[in-house]
């Protein structure tokens, strides 16, 4: 009897611990999106109004300020240009690695990933000079090509265990009714692989998108993104959280639609396909 | 007619060398945007090289290393570097593995609190750091709120050397505690069942099957999150960027933000590089030393 006493008790305590983490971690979305909806005088009100009422003020002030809609397209323009080019090039070179005989291949792989370890400060400033003499500072091109720097390992470590994954039969079979390898590899490997690739596609755009320190550092007044602009909002608007926090909530808003999608593949592609 | 043929054997992906053109492409390209960038930045840190005296630019081998051992302000940020790097770890991983086994028991509603879970990591880091400058506002800021409901002291977490750098731990914990509990997670869910069987059959204790089952057991999946974690720890500025700017004095002051205060605020690039390539040797050693190992681990059946 005692026994299953302390099942129950163990089984509310886990249950409250995991709730309570869960709020916790929630709670400055709840706080973003409150705020965002307060009027100035709410928004610093100590103690907090839980109960207000709504104002679409900020929302208005941001979507009406040009130069963060700017930014807001800039960052999508360059993660868009990014998760294309990094697919592009990152799919045919997972492909060749998982089903080809290439010489070296675990120095490849390692390779690819040091390109993620290496600190991103590291190659900033090495950007930041060549970028001032080739005259490529604030030019979308420029942070693009960083960024797929980032993003052209990680796809083809993600991507190869989507075509190792693919079994090489299918293939042989379509091969043997005449389809060429290429061919095989469009009607076979992509519709087996199309979760993947679309996972692959997503993770790679909220790292673009989420990205600082190279858009600190090489973006400039035409090319800024959406999260250099925000601190923006600190220096020139003084301390007005409503419209910080419209901002934030306008910024955050695309990554975590994203990231709720690919739920299942967020850890996996944290790791480099390291965790299944 | 015979050079038609193997050309178009070679674009179908018929032939055995076929992979040369699916694989250099991107090989070269990105040989090109990873290399050139490196060895740019090593022939930078061996010369005297500062944006504001341009002309006396000039090739003094290793002085700017010479010069970097010797500096107080290096060594402290990479007191400041470890000290973040190791008690964020510390905290994530024990944390992490608490909610990592919360979440493989029966939950209510698990598949929202899971959900919510992971939303740490994945919003903008600049959002979060912005999130948490204005939670700890002493004046307006949610924290004094809620530790006056408890009756605790109001503190100016950011403004004091002392409060500084643990209170950007604890952002740091908030944001990527979620990270590792879902990286031990999936290892917890990927562990075989027979130990278990046989430690019950045992009468083993809960504590004792967690500490002589499940953590052996889990053993690569906390490597994998140590590894990923510390490189990623390593690198960290963004949040002392929004948050504190280094400060007070130097004590949120990491090597990646030293670094770039050498380069953008003192204008130093040939000093800033040197730092960077030190950085890189450090990443480099602990990468080959743990990294290798652990993540070149072929998966099973192959």
């Amino acid at each position: 009897m005692g026994k299953k006493r302390k099942e129950q008790v163990l089984s509310v305590v886990t249950n409250v611990f995991i709730w309570v983490c869960a709020v916790i971690c929630a709670y400055p979305i709840y706080w973003l999106v409150t705020t965002a909806f307060k009027t100035r005088v709410d928004a610093f009100a100590v103690p907090p109004k839980w109960i207000f009422t709504p104002t679409l003020e900020n929302i208005k002030l941001i979507l009406g300020a040009e130069s963060f809609m700017r930014s807001y397209l800039n960052s999508a323009l360059i993660s868009f240009s990014t998760v294309f080019l990094a697919l592009f090039l990152g799919i045919p070179m997972a492909y060749a690695l998982a089903r080809f005989p290439i010489p070296k291949k675990k120095g490849i792989m390692m390779w690819l990933l040091s390109t993620k370890m290496a600190p991103p400060i590291l190659v900033a400033i090495p950007y930041y000079m060549i970028y001032k003499n080739l005259h490529l500072q604030d030019t979308h091109f420029g942070l693009i090509i960083v960024y797929l720097m980032f993003n052209l390992a990680f796809t083809v470590w993600m991507t190869k265990g989507f075509v190792e994954g693919v079994p090489i039969e299918l293939e042989e079979a379509a091969r043997i009714d005449g389809a060429t390898r290429l061919k095989a590899f469009f009607k076979v490997d992509v519709p087996v692989m199309k979760g993947g690739i679309a996972a692959t596609g997503i993770l790679c755009f909220i790292t673009v998108w989420n990205e600082f320190l190279m858009a600190l550092i090489l973006s400039g007044y035409r090319t800024k993104t959406a999260p250099i602009s925000i601190t923006g909002f600190i220096s020139f608007e003084g301390i007005r959280w409503g419209e910080i926090a419209a901002a934030g909530m306008m910024v955050a808003l695309p990554v975590i639609i994203m990231g709720v999608l690919v739920r299942d593949h967020l850890v996996s592609g944290l790791t480099m396909g390291a965790v299944k | 007619m015979d050079r038609k043929k193997k050309f178009i054997k070679f674009v179908t992906l018929e032939s055995p060398d076929s992979w040369k053109l699916l694989y250099y492409p991107g090989r070269i390209i990105l040989l090109l945007i990873t290399i050139i960038p490196t060895v740019y930045a090593l022939y930078l840190s061996l010369h005297y090289y500062n944006l504001g005296k341009l002309r006396d630019k000039k090739f003094i081998f290793l002085q700017n290393y010479i010069e970097l051992f010797q500096d107080e302000r290096f060594w402290n940020s990479l007191k400041v570097t470890l000290c973040f790097a190791l008690i964020s770890l510390a905290a994530e991983l024990i944390l992490g593995m608490l909610i990592a086994l919360g979440l493989s028991k029966k939950i209510k509603l698990k598949g929202v609190a899971q959900t919510a879970i992971l939303l740490p990591m994945i919003i903008t880091p600049v959002v979060v750091a912005l999130f948490w400058k204005m939670f700890y506002d002493p004046q307006f800021g949610n924290l004094s709120y809620f530790l006056s409901l408890l009756n605790l002291p109001v503190p100016d977490m950011l403004s004091y050397r002392n409060t500084a750098l643990p209170a950007m731990i604890i952002v740091d914990i908030w944001e990527w505690t979620p990270y590792v509990a879902l990286i031990l997670l999936s290892g917890l869910q990927a562990l075989p069942q027979e130990p278990y069987e046989a430690a019950r059959v045992d009468g083993a204790s809960r504590w004792q099957t967690f500490r002589y089952i499940t953590f052996p057991l889990m053993r690569s999946a906390v490597n994998i999150a140590v590894i990923f974690r510390f490189m990623d720890l390593f690198k960290w500025m963004d949040t002392v960027y929004v948050m504190t700017g280094g400060g007070p004095g130097v004590s949120t002051e990491t090597l990646s933000y030293y670094a770039y205060m050498n380069n953008f605020k003192f204008l130093d690039v040939g000093y800033a590089s040197a730092l960077c390539i030190v950085m890189l040797l450090i990443v480099m050693v602990i990468c080959n030393t743990f990294g290798k190992k652990i993540l070149l681990r072929e998966p099973e059946g192959e």
